[in-house]
């Protein structure tokens, strides 16, 4: 799956499955199919939800749509935490159609199926100082679905939430899961969203962290006269890439190293991915560095 | 380079074209408005880059300044080209120049060549030299040749190879440049030239007797030639004409007189009509006439007589009245100068035109089109490029 395909592609959940499905090749499916078979409950029909679901006997007598919904056990709930804020806006520079937001739509996507093709429990929250977007726990094809069109209506902007906005959600943490934070940990002095994965970890929330970046951040490949546009801040920084070149490489460097330096004391690796990079590749590297998810 | 150095010293043929420099604000205006339109990116990890104070000065930066260099350039070749520049081109160096006379055997040029091989251009010594590879042109007046070289910038610095050091001298003054370097295959002088003589009919009877002393005394290549026909004599090939048969001079000599010659008789041959004959001074009552090119020389005498020729002196005397009467052969002999003491004017450095105008239209159209082609390359080259990932354009 190349950078352009990733970038141009609009149908998240077809992507997901086709990148999760070559993934799983060969592997042990531990999905049981047909589960939850056991009824629970119906519950009135919400956009994402397929057609085929809908009890159409039910809707003959009430004149509204109803889907089933069956009970499913899992042992795992994994809540994925994506940073919206408008850094994550940043295309690369070699696809420009492709921003870190549409590779961390697909990517999440993705490890959703995988969640969901081993039954696993999982939920989206999106953050940014707008107000949290968030899809609610739950599992099965349908709730895949409901994420990848959730994933699909985020856009990227304004600044990481500060700590009032995200109190409220410290509840939803109250239940064991695992978090997965996806975001480029441009923070800055204020130490935010290491901070707010630092909470996580001593309230026994170990957090996966998935740090996306573009090439270019990483090389600096520019040259001649730049006017910078920071995403997160009004106005622009002039200056000539030349002779700041070294210097932006070895304090990007060092920032790296603190960064997964914080993270490795918290017994979760840091996964660095360039949006360059194929999704098969990363989500592999981000299993890997994890052992299995859940 | 050395052409711009040149311009400052140059002549303008429409000098008012100059004025179209002042187009060259055009490009450069064009440039400093260009300045502020640095590259636009959005960059979220700005934070890891160092934050300078807008420096006002890196903003009137030039942007391409290759571009502006070249368009610069085309401006100036533009309006220099319409105001039609004179340049001067100075003459090439004229060390290592070598100028032989072309009275010196091929042999003799090859053996002193061989001797003085630092020579990488040689010419035949002449008003206007040719290169040594062009056929044996005749033998020029030297002392006129030299004069007119005295000043050529080009052959100022010259060796000149001669056959003799001694030479004729001319009438008027001979100008040398000091810098000539002289040479010469022979120390003396060239030999005396003999004129031909030849006798029409029969001569009188000492005529042969005189001539024949003569040869033994001092004139080894004088010889009397005879000739039966009047038309046969040709001035080309003869100098002297010995005639001897009484009556009207017959018209083929009178034309031979007229092309060159010099006529002999004694009275008794008489002109067509009136010829202006005067007096020659000496102990011999002798008249001369010129004709044309030529004189006729008339002894009052008649030269049978024995009072004539019964002296001991009679060649010596001969020869110096028919030789004074000659006056091609006078030119000829006539005094000598030496390559050891040139008695020449030295023409100064100061009085040498060293260079020459010349206009160099024709270079400039070929730079202006190269330069055009370079610019045209160079801008079209660089809008080909895609604005690269990820950059605005304002």
């Amino acid at each position: 799956m190349d950078a352009l395909t990733l970038a141009s592609t609009r149908d998240l959940v077809w992507l997901s499955r086709h990148i999760a499905e070559g993934m799983l090749l060969g592997a042990q499916h531990s999905q049981r199919r047909g589960a939850g078979l056991e009824f629970q409950q119906y519950r009135s029909y919400q956009a994402g939800d397929p057609i085929r679901h809908i009890d159409w006997k039910l809707f003959a007598r009430s004149d509204r749509y109803f889907v089933r919904e069956a009970e499913q056990e899992s042992q795992m709930h994994v809540c994925i935490l994506l940073d919206t804020s408008a850094s994550m806006a940043q295309p690369s520079f070699t696809v420009p159609q492709l921003s870190k937001l549409q590779y961390a739509r697909c990517w999440i996507a993705t490890l959703c199926w995988l969640l969901h093709s081993q039954g696993d429990r999982f939920s989206l929250i999106a953050l940014n100082d707008r107000g949290p977007r968030r899809v609610p726990e739950g599992q099965g094809e349908d709730h895949h679905r409901r994420v990848a069109l959730e994933l699909a209506r985020l856009e990227a902007a304004g600044h990481w939430p500060d700590r009032a906005q995200i109190a409220p959600l410290w509840s939803l943490f109250e239940q064991p899961c695992q978090v997965v934070l996806v975001s480029d940990f441009f923070e800055g002095e204020s130490a935010d969203i290491t901070g707010f994965a630092a909470r996580l970890h001593a309230a026994g929330r170990p957090c996966l962290p998935l740090q996306l970046l573009v090439d270019a951040e990483r090389t600096f490949p520019f040259d001649g006269e730049l006017k910078i546009h920071d995403p997160e801040r009004p106005g622009f920084t002039e200056l000539a890439a030349g002779p700041q070149r070294a210097d932006y490489l070895r304090a990007f460097a060092a920032a790296q190293r603190t960064l997964a330096s914080r993270f490795a004391a918290q017994q979760s690796p840091l996964t660095s991915v360039a949006v360059e990079e194929p999704i098969e590749l990363s989500l592999r590297r981000f299993i890997d560095a994890h052992g299995r998810i859940g | 380079m050395q052409w711009f150095t040149q311009l400052s010293s140059s002549l303008w043929q429409s000098p008012q074209w100059l004025w179209a420099l002042a187009a060259l604000a055009i490009p450069l205006v064009i440039h400093l408005l260009r300045r502020s339109n640095p590259r636009e990116i959005t960059f979220a990890a700005v934070y890891w880059l160092q934050q300078q104070p807008a420096q006002d000065w890196k903003r009137v930066r030039l942007r391409d300044r290759l571009l502006l260099l070249l368009r610069l350039l085309l401006l100036t070749l533009l309006a220099v080209m319409l105001a039609r520049p004179l340049l001067q081109q100075e003459a090439p160096a004229t060390s290592a120049t070598l100028l032989v006379d072309p009275r010196i055997e091929q042999a003799a040029l090859d053996h002193f060549l061989g001797e003085h091989n630092a020579f990488t251009r040689v010419f035949w010594l002449l008003s206007e030299p040719v290169p040594i590879d062009t056929p044996r042109p005749a033998a020029p007046d030297l002392w006129r040749t030299l004069s007119a070289l005295a000043d050529r910038a080009r052959f100022r610095d010259a060796d000149i190879l001669l056959a003799y050091a001694r030479n004729p001298s001319g009438h008027s003054a001979l100008r040398v440049s000091p810098h000539w370097r002289w040479h010469a295959l022979e120390s003396g002088a060239p030999p005396p030239a003999s004129p031909t003589l030849a006798q029409l009919g029969d001569g009188p009877p000492w005529l042969a007797v005189a001539i024949r002393s003569l040869a033994e005394a001092s004139l080894p290549d004088i010889e009397l030639k005879k000739l039966s026909n009047a038309n046969s004599v040709d001035a080309q090939q003869l100098d002297w004409l010995i005639y001897d048969t009484p009556g009207r001079l017959p018209a083929a000599l009178q034309a031979f007189v007229a092309d060159g010659g010099l006529l002999i008789s004694d009275r008794r041959v008489h002109p067509h009509g009136q010829l202006p004959f005067a007096d020659i001074a000496g102990n011999e009552p002798l008249e001369a006439a010129a004709i044309g090119r030529g004189s006729w020389l008339r002894y009052k005498r008649d030269w049978h007589s024995a009072a004539f020729f019964r002296r001991a002196d009679l060649p010596q005397q001969l020869w110096q009245q028919w030789a004074a009467q000659d006056w091609a052969l006078q030119a000829r002999n006539r005094a000598e100068w030496s390559i050891d003491a040139v008695p020449g004017l030295p023409v100064p450095d100061s009085a040498v035109q060293y260079a020459r105008w010349f206009s160099p239209d024709r270079i400039l159209l070929w730079v202006f089109a190269l330069l055009l082609a370079l610019e045209r390359g160079i801008a079209l080259g660089r809008r080909a490029v895609a604005p690269a990932a990820g950059e605005q354009r304002a």
